[in-house]
């Protein structure tokens, strides 16, 4: 019996041998395809987990790209994390369409708890939850390039890969993002 | 030139990564410290905030709905061929049936066409299908045949649209005739059993076309009965020509006499 892939060996996978997997995976082959969705699912959720609320929704989130990408994984052509993480940006935008139809609290009341305003944090550190706060008060594009080129730490070529722009633009909206970013961080008070 | 903030920006970053202190990078841009400085401290922070992981309760729950989908996609009975295809090339689908529904429509006018009479409004189709036949027909067998044809059509047509008393369409009983020429005209670039074949169809188109109007000359107002009586006289002299061999090779005068197959009908 083949023996089941590891969490630890979907990890990380080079490109080389991503695109390998890609292939076996779509010839039918099923430790390819497990291996594959494991690595796609920690890409993704690290990804997705910035862009919403709650975990669980990132979770959910993260399961709808998985499902979402073996459906079609078969009609995959061109560069696959381009391609996947398409499929995530779309997820984030009908998620966040669903939940403004369903007219929930806005951002300003999410109940993040935010340890620094129970007192317990100092004012200058950055926290995940900050950062969630600031990343929601950004344009889709200003998040997906914090998202892509400082949390999973792809480099400029990738992230203009994976956005589908030139080099030159993500250079610029980098720029842009991370000066919104602080100075959303400014205005709140937090001396980061 | 003096490169954008944004490009230097980049630059700083790479070079933090590489291990340069922020502190060291500002030192090379001093006009830019000011602006730089917060923003560089912000991107290390966010680079050094904690990798976020997913439960390992999520992607074992992920996975189980994967291994149901793949199993249910490989108990799910194939679609057909057509369907699959029809559900991946949606635009080639719709050329496709455009092409086979201009087929239908162009084969279907034609059908109907090829009964239709000088004044009919399907008549130009049929002369149009027999146009694009004879361009697309190469060989001299092949058009001399095709000559063959369009001459049994043009008498047909003139006998059916044939009224007593009524003036003859001459441009029909031209195009009857010289039709019937061009088929012999082609046979002549024939050789051996072909040639015979088609000369054999010749005569009997020629018999066909003499016995046709010879019941319509009758019934022909006045003016119109001296040209049937000529186009009949041609028939016969072509008919004779054809069973006892070329006028050209005839020993009935000083002169060969002029091939009735060289005459061009033109009747006004």
């Amino acid at each position: 019996m083949a023996e089941k892939p590891s969490l630890l060996s979907s990890e990380d996978i080079k490109n080389d041998k991503l695109v390998g997997i890609v292939a076996q995976a779509k010839k039918g082959d099923d430790q390819a395809l497990e291996i594959l969705c494991r690595f796609v699912y920690r890409r993704i959720y690290a990804y997705i987990y910035y862009r919403v609320r709650h975990r669980e929704d990132a979770e959910d989130l993260t399961t709808e790209v998985i499902v979402k990408m073996v459906k079609a994984l078969e009609k995959q052509n061109g560069n696959f994390m381009a391609w996947i993480y398409k499929i995530a940006a779309n997820t984030i935008i009908d998620h966040q369409r669903r939940q403004v139809s369903r007219r929930e609290t806005s951002l300003d009341e999410l109940k993040i708890d935010l340890p620094d305003k129970k007192g317990s944090m100092p004012k200058n550190i950055l926290t995940v939850d900050k950062l969630k706060l600031g990343i929601s008060e950004l344009t889709s594009e200003q998040a997906e390039v914090i998202t892509l080129r400082f949390l999973q730490e792809n480099n400029i070529e990738e992230t203009a890969k994976i956005m589908g722009k030139s080099v030159g633009a993500v250079k610029v909206m980098q720029f842009r993002a991370i000066k919104a970013l602080r100075e959303f961080f400014k205005k709140r008070g937090y001396a980061i | 030139m003096k490169p954008k903030i944004e490009e230097i920006f980049e630059s700083l970053l790479i070079q933090i990564q590489q291990g340069r202190r922020v502190e060291d990078c500002l030192k090379d841009y001093p006009e830019n410290r000011e602006e730089l400085e917060p923003l560089l401290f912000l991107s290390c922070q966010l680079n050094g905030l904690p990798k976020t992981e997913p439960g390992s309760q999520a992607i074992e729950s992920a996975m189980s709905r994967v291994r149901r989908i793949v199993y249910e996609q490989r108990e799910r009975p194939k679609q057909p061929f057509l369907k699959r295809f029809a559900t991946g090339h949606p635009v080639l689908i719709r050329i496709a049936t455009s092409v086979i529904l201009v087929l239908l429509v162009g084969w279907g006018g034609i059908s109907f066409s090829a009964q239709s009479l000088p004044g009919n409004f399907l008549y130009p189709v049929k002369r149009l299908a027999e146009n694009a036949r004879y361009s697309l027909t190469f060989n001299p067998d092949g058009r001399a045949e095709l000559h063959v044809v369009f001459a049994r059509n043009r008498t047909d047509e003139l006998r059916k649209s044939f009224q007593p008393h009524v003036s003859l369409d001459k441009e029909l009983l031209n195009a009857m005739l010289n039709e019937s020429r061009s088929a012999q005209k082609e046979s002549e670039k024939l050789k051996g059993i072909r040639s015979q074949v088609l000369i054999n169809k010749i005569a009997q188109l020629n018999r066909h076309q003499q016995s046709a109007l010879e019941n319509i000359q009758p019934m022909a107002c006045a003016a119109d009965s001296a040209v049937i009586i000529q186009a009949i006289s041609l028939c016969v002299l072509r008919g004779d020509c054809l069973t006892r061999g070329c006028c050209s090779e005839c020993q009935c005068g000083p002169e060969p006499c002029a091939c009735p197959w060289d005459v061009i009908c033109s009747w006004q």
